[in-house]
């Protein structure tokens, strides 16, 4: 993880310290802070912080880590716990439904069997978020350039299709290794949101509130800006 | 129609003047065709009757997540929301009917703008019912509870490879929409849009909501310019359309935050989807790479245009469509003869 | 506020404690650890006026969090979860004094004291917890560095984060107190943390080799 990164989720654990964070925000920071180092470091800093400035005592932490690791430990082998978050993937509703002073009794809602069309569900894993930056939600991911062909080859089934593209190589049936690189483009996502007040799939009647892009506004682009922007 | 294969497979779309290459629908039990008038009346129907409130989330098959707390109420004559986010930048944008303002709390800046949008309160139309029937087909899905209310479900199948599917389940007893799918050829979830919670018939008032509107003290307001036009006018038409795919509005929008003013955005629409193309002069400062993106249910194409080193046009396609329907719009738009440069 | 007494009776502080533990109900052990990292200091402390110990401070503060961590479900959330939390150290320390008392050759620490039956055990003016020279000076040092890099912040940082961890204030309440976007209250505490972890990183680093 980069040190922008690392300066976002920084960012995410300072206002999760300070309940500023719910629902899917903070659904999403705690999993990410599950799995790393730098994010926890700096829960646990920050925090120390906090204390030291009400009470120099609390100064003391030699051990913090060690206590921590031990008493991991000591939990993982509690029984009639469920380990890991097997609860929580299966109900991406439970992870929305925390509301800022209702703790609820954590009703876990499993769908057990899925319908049969929910097959390839894929953002059920909401264990793959670790790599999203949390602060910012989405991201446009970068399929490669010219003509989007490597897109096309991995969308299409073993039929190269034969779109005319002018110069240019013809679609390629090889297919691409989607390494599909999150970048951002507040340039690109506001042409999103100029497209989606004017049309989008409005016709189900999606809130508006998603016209504006998460990202809209978050940190610089890689290379689509003009310097000096 | 063509026999049915095994598979889902996506056979070659069109080229300009042929037929479309039927493909084979999606693998579903066999049901009768549903109403597709009635369904979508239905759809409409929904947030017209109640007031509601309940956090929306909108996930992309990346596992990239937005989500937002939103109040709705409508009597009749007007229609409200709310829109609180809870991901990305702090944002709350009220909407009433067609007008939208969004507050940006860290720049203490609201920009008002016009939300036009087929089929929006108070418009009863539902343009392009008929080439919805002409390009989808309807067909029944179980039910499914969604944030705690039984939904239906319908599956809109497209008929060709120019277009995504959907998954739409409504509640039950009042038709909002509860969870909405976008699915491609072989059946995978592009992307959801879904209430995680819901109350139906919260206790919102609009008066409340006319009011937090209204009070942008402190606030800088911002008005985007926006001129309508015709792309006749402003010199480009395009030849062989994409089946189903209507132009519905074209306009020229003003610096957005930072580009060169005129850039012309022209969009087209088959009912469901709609793509945008956006026009800019190319400035070799600003434009600098092509390529292709994918956010969702949304793919994006960049490039200079017309396809050649000296290309004195910038075009971004934009749309809820595969990717190969982003590259035909590309390669049909045309210059008109005559026009300025 | 006092960091360690018992907050009854105060508004709702600004955290996330509720929704973490909702989290652990379900399974979460990572979650509860966000908690035990965030109390852990302030239970040992708690404990440590109770019990003279040091390793047996260690062994109650452990206990109390596995305890609690069985007790979840039971945690309702109409109260603070620290509250809750203390008492659970609390009565586990009187649990293990009790124990002691028994069983004082097997401690081999000193017989508690006949304050064992009160529930407050506030000795403010006595340390009672053995801490070795080494932890002690290291204790001063950080809290050294954190004075000093409080007194090196840029005045709206060093506002918004007194503001927040001495005067407990929501961002609702600082944004109001500070007249500013509580967007901008949250960058400046972040920063200010930021500016005071840089200083106190360093001194953390040489811990053991363990991971968070």
């Amino acid at each position: 993880m980069n040190t922008e990164e690392q300066l976002k989720l920084r960012e995410q654990v300072s206002a999760l310290a300070d309940g500023q964070l719910h629902g899917v925000a903070f659904a999403a920071t705690v999993e990410q802070l599950g799995g790393d180092e730098d994010g926890r470091a700096s829960w646990h800093v920050y925090h120390l912080i906090g204390d030291v400035l009400r009470s120099s005592e609390l100064g003391t932490c030699q051990h913090d880590r060690d206590f921590v690791a031990r008493l991991s430990a000591r939990l993982q082998a509690e029984p009639g716990v469920p380990r890991g978050l097997d609860g929580l993937h299966e109900s991406p509703e439970l992870i929305a439904n925390s509301d800022r002073n209702t703790l609820g009794t954590a009703k876990i809602d499993r769908k057990s069997g899925a319908a049969a069309n929910d097959g390839s569900y894929r953002w059920k894993m909401l264990a793959g978020l670790a790599t999203v930056v949390a602060a910012a939600a989405i991201g446009w991911s970068g399929l490669g350039d010219r003509s989007g062909e490597a897109l096309l080859a991995r969308q299409s089934a073993p039929e190269p299709v034969k779109v005319a593209l002018g110069a240019g190589p013809t679609g390629g049936a090889e297919s691409v290794s989607v390494g599909a690189v999150m970048i951002r483009d507040p340039h690109l996502d506001g042409l999103l949101a100029a497209h989606r007040q004017f049309g989008g799939s409005s016709v189900f009647q999606n809130p508006s509130g998603f016209l504006r892009n998460a990202t809209f506004d978050a940190g610089a682009s890689r290379g689509s800006r003009a310097p000096g922007q | 129609m063509l026999g049915l294969s095994a598979g889902p497979g996506l056979a070659g779309p069109a080229i300009a003047g042929q037929e479309p290459v039927a493909r084979a629908a999606i693998p579903a039990a066999s049901a009768p065709d549903r109403d597709l008038t009635a369904w979508l009346a239905r759809l409409h129907e929904g947030p017209r009757r109640r007031a509601y409130a309940g956090t929306y989330v909108v996930s992309a098959s990346s596992g990239a997540l937005s989500s937002a707390r939103i109040w709705h109420v409508c009597d009749g004559s007007q229609q409200m929301e709310r829109v609180e986010s809870l991901t990305g930048q702090p944002r709350t944008t009220f909407r009433r009917n067609d007008e939208v303002l969004t507050f940006h709390s860290d720049e203490k800046r609201a920009v008002a703008e016009k939300r036009e949008a087929p089929g929006l309160f108070p418009n009863r139309v539902i343009p392009g019912e008929q080439t919805i029937a002409e390009h989808y087909t309807l067909q029944p899905l179980a039910s499914e509870r969604v944030a705690g209310h039984e939904a239906d479900g319908v599956q809109l199948v497209p008929k060709d490879p120019w277009r995504y599917g959907y998954r739409v389940w409504s509640e039950k007893k009042t038709g909002l929409v509860m969870k909405l799918q976008t699915v491609d050829a072989s059946g995978r979830v592009l992307e959801q849009s879904a209430f995680s919670e819901l109350q139906l018939d919260a206790p919102v008032k609009m008066d409340q909501l006319a009011r937090m509107m209204a009070s942008t003290g402190g606030y800088r307001v911002e008005k985007a310019d926006v001129v309508r036009t015709t792309a006749a006018a402003e010199g480009w038409s395009i030849r062989s359309t994409v089946p189903g795919f209507q132009p519905t509005t074209c306009l020229k929008r003003p610096a957005l935050a930072g580009q060169a003013p005129g850039m012309l955005q022209w969009v087209f629409s088959d009912g469901l989807a709609s793509v945008s193309l956006f026009v800019e002069n190319f400035d070799p400062q600003r434009h600098r790479r092509e390529g292709a993106a994918t956010m969702g249910a949304t793919q994006s194409l960049t490039r200079r245009w017309p396809e050649r080193n000296d290309g004195e046009w910038w075009l971004t396609v934009v749309g809820e469509v595969p990717m190969q329907t982003l590259q035909a719009f590309a390669q049909g738009l045309e210059r008109r003869k005559g026009a300025p440069n | 506020m006092s960091d360690d007494s018992v907050p009854e009776g105060e508004p709702t502080p600004a955290n996330s404690d509720h929704l973490l533990v909702e989290r652990a109900v379900a399974g979460d052990q990572r979650a509860f650890e966000l908690l035990v990292i965030k109390y852990q200091r302030r239970i040992e402390r708690l404990i440590g006026r109770m019990v003279r110990d040091v390793d047996l401070v260690e062994d109650i503060a452990q206990e109390t969090f596995i305890r609690a961590w069985r007790a979840l479900h039971q945690f309702r959330g109409d109260a603070q979860f620290y509250t809750w939390l203390y008492r659970i150290a609390v009565n586990t320390a009187k649990k293990a004094l009790m124990d002691l008392k028994r069983h004082p050759a097997a401690y081999g620490v000193n017989g508690a004291s006949s304050d064992d039956e009160d529930e407050t055990y506030r000795r403010e003016n006595e340390q009672t917890t053995e801490e070795t020279p080494e932890s002690e000076l290291a204790a001063r040092e950080i809290a050294q560095a954190v004075n000093a890099a409080m007194d090196a912040l840029p005045e709206d940082l060093r506002q918004a984060v007194v503001l927040r961890e001495i005067e407990g204030l929501s961002y609702e309440e600082i944004a109001e107190a500070m007249a500013c976007p509580i967007g901008t209250v949250r960058s400046r505490i972040f920063r200010a943390r930021e500016a005071i972890s840089a200083r106190v990183r360093p001194m953390l680093e040489h811990q053991s080799g363990k991971r968070w």
